[in-house]
């Protein structure tokens, strides 16, 4: 454990409750009175504030305090927080994360809200707290007053008790004294322990430890003289009041002092015993230590802190009721996702050589039953594994979801718009890695949803007969191989001849391709495309729907786009389940294979002859359902060699890519398999045809194309 | 023999920072250092007796249990009855100091502390 | 801890707590055949004050039982130094 690795540990629990802050208010704000959400949320903002704090980020520290008292006011009383109050802890969130930020790559000040929102705190709290709290605070004080004046005239009684036996000591005293070299001095310590010394999981023979430790015990008395008979003792009680002992000890008084921390006041004294040494001088010895003694009482009472408002019978009772939400009923452990990582690509490999044991002629062509049956349960048994491993790194994408919320909050507030979200299908499972990636492409398509879908005023709606407020919705779900993410609003909807006009304008079409309405949707997603007639500033911030289309493509996936005019549009991104393990067509073209994404293939057929065209300078076409697709040759585009095998001899695999639609043609059909995913090395990966490379069964490496630099 | 210490807090960083703290007590043999960061399941490791302590510091707001209640029910068992224990706390208030006194605990420790406060309040809890 | 060798029970000055119950529970129903408590002090010092308690209580009980250690009402110990005590009764309230 070092500095390093404890600040990691720090940003990590930090981030995680900070992330969860944000969810949980805005859950709060559609249940105000849900007391179970306020402790959940007191409870992250305690817990940041104790590791801020243990860090030395005061800043951190301070505010979160103040935000500390605000929920702890809310949790333990009955009122409830109203919708001004929610948008101060949203601030608050905001504030917060920027002042970690600042705190861990220590720059100086604080960001611009912080001081506004600490003053916010301060004036809710008193606001609060001048209604009915002050009158109970000052009865708490009053008590503790009592309290401490009383024990203060207990003292007074030992000191009169000892007085009367203190003649007897002295000349002990002076022969201890005499003992004590230059350094030393001299210390009486009187031990007067509650019986419930050993129930504390103390004993004298501790401060005997760690006093001689300090010095040397010269001496000690102690009185025994309460200690019962046998059948009346209970040896896990103190009976033994007082202890008094002589320490003789080159520290000082303060230092010695520190030894009797967790004890009560009343439990011990210590006193200097020196030289020059008369009853009187005694006297005042005995009036100094009780000034301390005293000065120590009004010390803490002025260090207890406002007494709290109780927690109510109420919310102990809601705690029984509460049936646990689905996360708290299981048990989790958390797993290194590097560990993840390795475990998966050993899976991978797994695979292939179960694969190459499945295709390999010469096992095939065992006779022995039993052999034959041990692979095949052997290929059962792989790809059960798989599938499990595969499900580790699948989360529900509920949390992505959940982020969300305060997007649209956020949003429809800066552009004055009613928005409802409608979220579905949050259990949906999405692998891990993809996450992180998805985040801000959602986001971007939200705002833009917002922003651009809706229409511009309620009013707007209202006189198109819609409802005042705009939904958005997300929906998510699993089609095939793949995840599906919808992102729908019923807003305005999508002028398409607007968009093919401006298109056209700005060169990123001619005029006689024929598009079909997604293709001509999916123009707004091109670099250097905008419809909008003002960009404001949501989704005008440098990162354009171009930028979403080439994140989601990184993770190879794609963004489909319908809309119909004043009814509204969707947003469709499909994604692979996993991004290491996909599923392929497996081709052959002039002796390689080669495997195409199963994604992006519409559907493959050998065609007849009559369905064949060339058009003279323009290439071959062939005609599917009186469609027009172009033909291209997959041994041609990659240069594999100069054949040129007959149409109708071949299979033509139909993809689609941004572009449209076209054909592949290819020798053959091989099969459809999940391949494991091997990047390639620096010296391929900038072919824009293939985009990975396979291993197969048989060991062959079969390079996976890339759809998209097929055809352009 | 080295002292059995545990520690129970749900923050990581609570953790992270008192293991760094005793490094030099636990290397030296004097202490061995566990840390929980979940107290029903040190109850449960206590009263099974798999787990056994010297000393326990405990945190007070943790989301299974209170730290005074685990303290409370640990007491109620033969073996921890006399065992000291430390609350970890941000602040104290009048009503905790004397809920924890009718338990028991030994002491109250103050959050956030610096690492050779804890060190040596360890030693001086156990007598070391 | 302890062992008993014929009437006499030996004891050694570190037992702990537990270990004081037990001899506690031990005792109390053997006290009239012990007549003697020998203490191996061997140099260690005592572990806890409740044994201390104990032995005062065991000679409050039966006056007669020998405790060598006890006699002269203090003994010496290494660490811990000189251990002396009263054992009178102070009047009344205390």
């Amino acid at each position: 454990m070092d500095k390093e690795k404890l600040k990691e540990i720090f940003i990590e629990e930090a981030s995680e409750i900070i992330e969860k802050l944000d969810i949980e208010i805005i859950n709060l704000e559609e249940k105000p009175d849900d007391k179970d959400l306020l402790n959940e949320l007191f409870r992250g903002v305690h817990t940041l504030k104790g590791s801020a704090n243990s860090f030395g980020f005061k800043r951190l520290g301070e505010f979160v305090h103040g935000f500390e008292d605000v929920l702890d006011y809310y949790r333990g009383g009955d009122d409830v927080p109203q919708r001004e109050h929610i948008d101060i802890f949203l601030d608050a969130v905001d504030v917060i994360k920027e002042v970690f930020e600042y705190e861990i790559n220590d720059t100086s000040g604080v960001p611009d809200r912080y001081q506004d929102c600490i003053d916010a705190f301060r004036n809710l709290i008193n606001a609060k707290k001048n209604s009915s709290e002050s009158d109970e605070v000052s009865a708490t004080l009053d008590d503790l007053d009592s309290k401490d004046i009383s024990s203060e005239f207990a003292l007074d009684d030992d000191e009169t008790t000892k007085e009367q036996g203190s003649s007897n000591v002295t000349s002990l005293q002076k022969e201890l004294l005499r003992s004590l070299s230059e350094t030393e001095i001299l210390l009486k310590i009187v031990l007067t322990l509650d019986d419930d010394l050993y129930l504390r999981g103390q004993d004298h023979t501790i401060f005997l430890r760690l006093l001689k430790s300090e010095g040397v015990i010269l001496s000690s008395f102690w009185d025994l003289s309460k200690v019962p008979p046998l059948n009346e003792l209970d040896p896990q009680k103190n009976y033994i009041p007082s202890v008094e002992i002589y320490l003789k000890t080159t520290k000082d008084i303060e230092e010695i002092g520190e030894i009797f921390e967790y004890l009560e006041d009343y439990e011990y004294k210590i006193e200097e015993i020196s030289i020059n040494f008369s009853d009187e001088e005694e006297n005042k010895e005995e009036e100094k230590v009780k000034e301390k003694s005293a000065k120590e009482e009004v010390k803490n009472i002025e260090s207890q802190p406002q007494a709290k408002p109780r927690k109510t019978q109420k919310s102990e009772n809601s705690q029984e009721i509460k049936t646990p939400s689905a996360s708290q009923q299981r048990s989790f452990v958390k797993i290194d996702t590097l560990k993840l990582d390795e475990l998966f690509d050993s899976v991978g490999e797994l695979v292939i050589a179960q694969n190459f044991l499945a295709e390999n002629e010469k096992i095939n062509n065992i006779k022995d039953e039993n052999v034959l049956k041990t692979i095949e349960t052997l290929s059962k048994i792989t790809r059960l594994i798989q599938n499990r491993v595969m499900s580790l790194r699948m989360v529900p994408i509920r949390d992505t979801f959940e982020k969300m919320k305060r997007v649209v909050r956020d949003s429809s507030r800066k552009v004055k718009k009613e928005v409802k979200l409608i979220i579905s299908g949050e259990d949906t499972e999405i692998d891990k890695t993809m996450v992180d990636a998805l985040s801000d492409p959602l986001i971007h398509m939200i705002r833009n949803a917002i922003d651009h879908g809706l229409e511009a005023t309620p009013e707007d709606r209202e006189a198109k007969g819609k409802n005042r407020e705009g939904e958005v919705g997300l929906r998510a779900y699993h089609k095939g191989g793949n995840i599906v993410i919808e992102i729908s609003d019923d807003g305005r909807g999508i002028n398409r001849d607007k968009v093919y006009k401006k298109a056209l304008e700005r060169g990123l079409i001619s005029e006689d391709e024929e598009l079909s309405d997604s293709q001509v949707f999916g123009l707004i997603m091109q670099a250097g495309f905008s419809t909008a007639d003002k960009i404001s500033d949501i989704s005008g911030r440098g990162v354009g729907l171009d930028v979403v289309r080439s994140s989601i493509e990184a993770l190879r996936g794609k963004v489909e786009i319908e809309s119909k005019l004043d009814k509204g549009s969707k947003f469709c991104i499909l994604l692979p389940l996993t991004l290491a393990i996909i599923d392929g067509m497996l081709v052959k073209s002039s002796g390689e294979t080669f495997i195409i994404p199963t994604l992006s293939i519409v559907e493959s057929f050998r065609p007849h002859e009559d369905i064949v065209h060339t058009a003279q300078g323009q290439g071959e076409f062939v005609n599917l359902r009186d469609e027009l697709l172009p033909i291209v040759r997959l041994n041609r585009i990659l240069e594999l060699d100069n054949n040129n095998p007959k149409v109708c001899e071949s299979t033509l695999v139909c993809a689609e890519n941004e572009n449209g639609r076209f054909a592949i043609l290819v020798d053959e059909l091989v099969g459809r398999q999940q391949v494991v995913i091997k990047t390639l090395g620096k010296t391929l990966s900038h072919l824009k045809e293939v985009s990975g490379g396979a291993v197969l069964g048989n060991g062959e490496i079969a390079l996976i194309l890339n759809v998209e630099g097929l055809y352009n | 023999m080295p002292k059995n210490v545990v520690l129970v807090d749900d923050s990581k960083t609570i953790i992270a920072t008192a293991e760094m703290a005793v490094e030099e007590l636990v290397s030296e043999g004097i202490i061995n250092f566990k840390a929980y960061t979940n107290p029903e399941e040190l109850l449960n490791d206590a009263i099974s007796g798999a787990l056994d302590y010297d000393l326990l510091i405990s945190d007070i707001n943790m989301p299974q249990m209170n730290g005074l209640d685990l303290s409370a029910e640990l007491k109620r068992h033969e073996q921890f009855k006399n065992k000291p224990i430390l609350i970890l706390t941000t602040e104290s208030s009048a009503d905790m100091k004397t809920k924890g006194k009718s338990i028991g605990v030994t002491g109250w420790m103050v959050k956030p502390f610096d690492g050779a406060k804890l060190a040596k309040s360890i030693k001086m809890v156990l007598g070391l | 801890m302890f062992n008993i060798d014929g009437e006499v029970l030996n004891i050694t000055l570190d037992m702990g707590l537990d270990d004081v119950v037990e001899l506690k529970n031990f005792i109390e129903s053997r006290l009239e055949y012990i007549d003697e408590i020998g203490i191996d002090g061997s140099g260690k010092d005592f572990a806890t004050s409740s044994l201390l308690q104990l032995l005062i209580s065991i000679k409050k009980s039966k006056p007669e039982i020998k405790i060598p250690l006890l006699e002269g009402c203090n003994f010496e110990l290494k660490e811990f130094g000189k251990i002396s005590w009263t054992e009178e009764e102070l009047v009344d309230n205390g």
